[in-house]
């Protein structure tokens, strides 16, 4: 207890402050959002009620993916008939209230067969987190439970902030006001808040990914000591067992670590590879455990439960295959302009960097089904240019700096590549099987403390002396930008 | 960062060190300054483009029947009805909208009328000829009585079509002269009249503890502004301090 007291109090009252301003704001988005609006949230609030009432992961079977209760609740809320529609809303009358009231107030079972959903062959962890809000809740009906739940969503999120925030101070440890900038950018980014307002395992994936940014650079500030080798072990393993996505981070933190490990090398051979190894122990035993506990008590199939089976499998449902050749192709067009060999336009309704990944992440918002008046993603993008150069300015002056920490912004570089890599590549066999588009801004979300970083040069760009100024500007068009997010979704689902 | 420590930093006279401490702290005077002035600025901004983006008056939502305008989903021709089941009128409603094509040409006259469950008049509503697309009319209720179907009638013309979905998913589903039809019709409630933000804000007030958790009430809303309030006062006195 007084350990944890001790820990918190070596963090700056600034970053104490960030944590409970991001708290706070989740918070307010949780109550903004109505039940399950936050993307794939009935999903996920599927998985966790399986697991809270069984102790065990959804067997991913042919059994009914939702509890009676939450099909009772889904359908008392319309929520089928709202999401996708801009124009229609849920319960907005006291008669459809008290229907669903009354509803809910029936004995219906909330255990579902644990079929499969979109979430399902996700690994556990966030779900037996949000299981314990679940159990707790003092009321037991389902949008209380729900209710609660959203609020570990809410800590996840603020702990994020405060990760970036963490990160920023070891990256730039003279420059107090940019630990603020980063950590608030972060928490005031509307997409952010909207996707922390929900039971959503992601919020869990955006911690750990911060959080293992944040020790990375801490042990290449400080030397990587044994406590430093199992954090960064133990959040590696935290953050596959929250989504697989995570798994396209690893190779880059492997180079990480093996970078740290090669740094201490004159500290001893012996213990770097100690290190090194205690790192690698420490992420791949409860990693092994959930494969082990997937094959023989859950019974789920495969070592990882089918999670990259889907995103990673080169044959189609109709019996196509997608050639290494398409895929190179498809993720060179996600992010980048189209080159004139590539015959296969993938994205005929615009340059993906600028549809989706943008102005994605100015607010595609709901169940993607609405966003900001299109003036706004323009401005954005006008805005994106002289941000660039000023982010770009600072990179040139801070060259001296930048030079010391480029061998460990190398393994960011390929932590971010494999993000954008495992996208493209889950992405072509989605959409070749199902005809829809399958990326969203959010996925880019693990990268969050490169957000802040990026946030930190625009305003340094300005120079030292107007640096901080040009933080306060960010800063206020991040709390304007998270401010009309939410009055644009209290008018989308309530005017 | 690439500072020098202390120990490389080359010793200064007294006189000039502590003229370089004055002009460090008289900058940093100057930057606190601006930084607050951007805050205030930036605050007293945001505000007033929040009061203007309240301010226009225009039509708001009652709500609806549930059905999505996917698709031309029905196509009656002059002189015919369809008829469909809802689950009663929005207590709220002055208006109702329903999307009408017709391939180019006038739309007819159309009236709707709302009926009980004993087939008594609870409300009805009616447009002259007019173009094709969603046709806004006055909602007149007759009765307090709740309404279990609607039926919208098509003056002698043309053909047209009626948005909502192909399959139907309503209870009671469209019939075509009382002829059974696979999808249903759109229809969308509007308030009486055209209102503001600030004019619909006790309304939000009652919306916003629905559709929740039974805990939640018309306080709900309240306590979101005060979170709001909240964060933003402890965000801006981070700024202020932190900022330097």
């Amino acid at each position: 207890m007084r350990r944890g007291r001790d820990l918190l109090r070596r963090i700056p009252r600034a970053g104490r402050m960030c944590f409970l301003v991001a708290l706070v704001n989740s918070v307010v988005w949780g109550l903004i959002v109505p039940p399950f609006h936050v993307p794939d949230e009935n999903a996920h609030f599927s998985y966790a009620q399986y697991l809270a009432e069984t102790g065990k992961p959804p067997p991913e079977g042919a059994g009914a993916p939702y509890s009676a209760q939450e099909n009772t609740a889904l359908a008392a809320l319309s929520f089928f008939a709202v999401i996708g529609d801009p124009q229609m809303r849920g319960v907005i009358t006291p008669t459809e209230n008290r229907t669903l009231q009354a509803e809910l107030r029936q004995r219906l079972s909330p255990l579902s067969g644990g079929g499969s959903t979109s979430t399902t062959n996700e690994p556990p962890l966030y779900y037996a987190l949000a299981a314990v809000p679940y159990w707790i809740s003092p009321s037991h009906n389902i949008l209380g439970r729900l209710a609660f739940m959203r609020l570990l969503s809410a800590l996840l999120a603020a702990g994020t902030a405060l990760a970036v925030f963490l990160f920023l101070r070891e990256l730039v440890p003279r420059w107090p006001w940019a630990w603020t900038l980063g950590a608030l950018m972060v928490a005031f980014q509307p997409m952010v808040g909207f996707i922390s307002a929900g039971v959503q395992g992601d919020n869990l994936l955006f911690l750990t990914s911060a959080l293992t940014f944040w020790l990375l650079t801490r042990a290449y500030q400080r030397g990587l000591s044994e406590k430093r080798a199992i954090a960064i072990g133990a959040v590696t393993a935290a953050g596959i067992l929250s989504k697989l996505t995570f798994l396209s981070l690893v190779p880059g933190i492997a180079l990480a670590v093996l970078l740290l490990g090669w740094r201490d090398l004159d500290r001893g051979r012996v213990r770097a590879v100690r290190l090194v190894a205690i790192a690698a122990a420490t992420a791949l035993i409860p990693i092994v455990a959930y494969g082990i506990l997937n094959l023989t008590a859950w019974h789920r199939g495969s070592f990882l439960a089918g999670g990259t089976a889907g995103a990673a499998g080169s044959a189609l449902p109709s019996g196509q295959h997608v050639t290494l050749r398409e895929s190179l192709d498809y993720i060179w067009e996600l992010y980048l302009p189209r080159l004139p060999f590539m015959h296969r336009e993938y994205f005929p309704g615009g340059y993906p960097l600028r549809t989706l990944w943008l102005d994605g992440s100015i607010g595609h918002f709901g169940w993607l089904d609405y966003g900001f008046p299109g003036w706004v993603y323009r401005l954005g993008e006008w805005l994106l240019v002289p941000f660039g150069a000023l982010a770009a300015i600072s990179v040139f002056r801070l060259r001296a700096q930048v030079r010391r920490w480029l061998p460990l912004f190398a393994t960011f570089a390929v932590m971010a590549l494999g993000l954008l890599v495992a996208i493209g590549y889950a992405g072509i066999r989605y959409q070749l099987s199902t005809g829809n588009g399958f990326a969203q801004a959010r996925y880019l979300f693990p990268l969050l403390c490169l957000y802040g970083l990026f946030t930190v040069l625009v305003a340094r760009g300005a120079g030292r002396r107007w640096a901080p100024v040009l933080a306060a500007a960010l800063f206020m068009l991040a709390m304007a930008h998270n401010l009309f997010a939410e009055t644009l979704t209290i008018s989308r689902y309530y005017g | 960062m690439a500072q020098l420590t202390r120990q490389e930093r080359p010793k200064l006279p007294r006189v000039l060190r502590q003229s370089e401490a004055r002009t460090g702290a008289r900058r940093g005077r100057s930057t606190t300054r601006a930084v607050r002035l951007v805050l205030a600025a930036g605050t007293l901004l945001i505000l007033g483009v929040l009061a203007l983006e309240m301010s226009p008056s225009a039509p708001r939502t009652a709500g609806s029947n549930r059905v999505q305008p996917q698709a031309f989903s029905l196509f009656p021709a002059g002189g015919q009805t369809v008829c469909q089941g809802i689950e009663g009128l929005p207590y709220d409603a002055g208006r109702v909208s329903v999307l009408i094509g017709t391939y180019g040409r006038v739309r007819p006259p159309v009236q709707m009328k709302f009926l009980g469950a004993d087939g008594g008049l609870v409300a009805q509503a009616a447009a002259g000829r007019g173009p094709q697309g969603y046709v806004v009319m006055p909602l007149r209720r007759v009765s307090r009585a709740p309404a279990g179907s609607v039926c919208l009638r098509i003056a002698a013309g043309p053909k047209v079509a009626l948005g909502g979905e192909v399959v139907s998913a309503l209870p009671g589903g469209a019939r075509l002269d009382g002829k059974p039809q696979p999808g249903d019709m759109t229809i969308f409630y509007y308030r009486p009249h055209n209102e503001t933000w600030w004019q619909l804000l006790p309304v939000l007030d009652q919306r916003f503890g629905w559709g929740k958790a039974p805990f939640f009430g018309s306080w709900t809303l309240l306590f979101v502004v005060a979170l709001v309030v909240l964060v933003w006062a402890a965000a801006l006195r981070l700024a202020v301090v932190e900022f330097r």
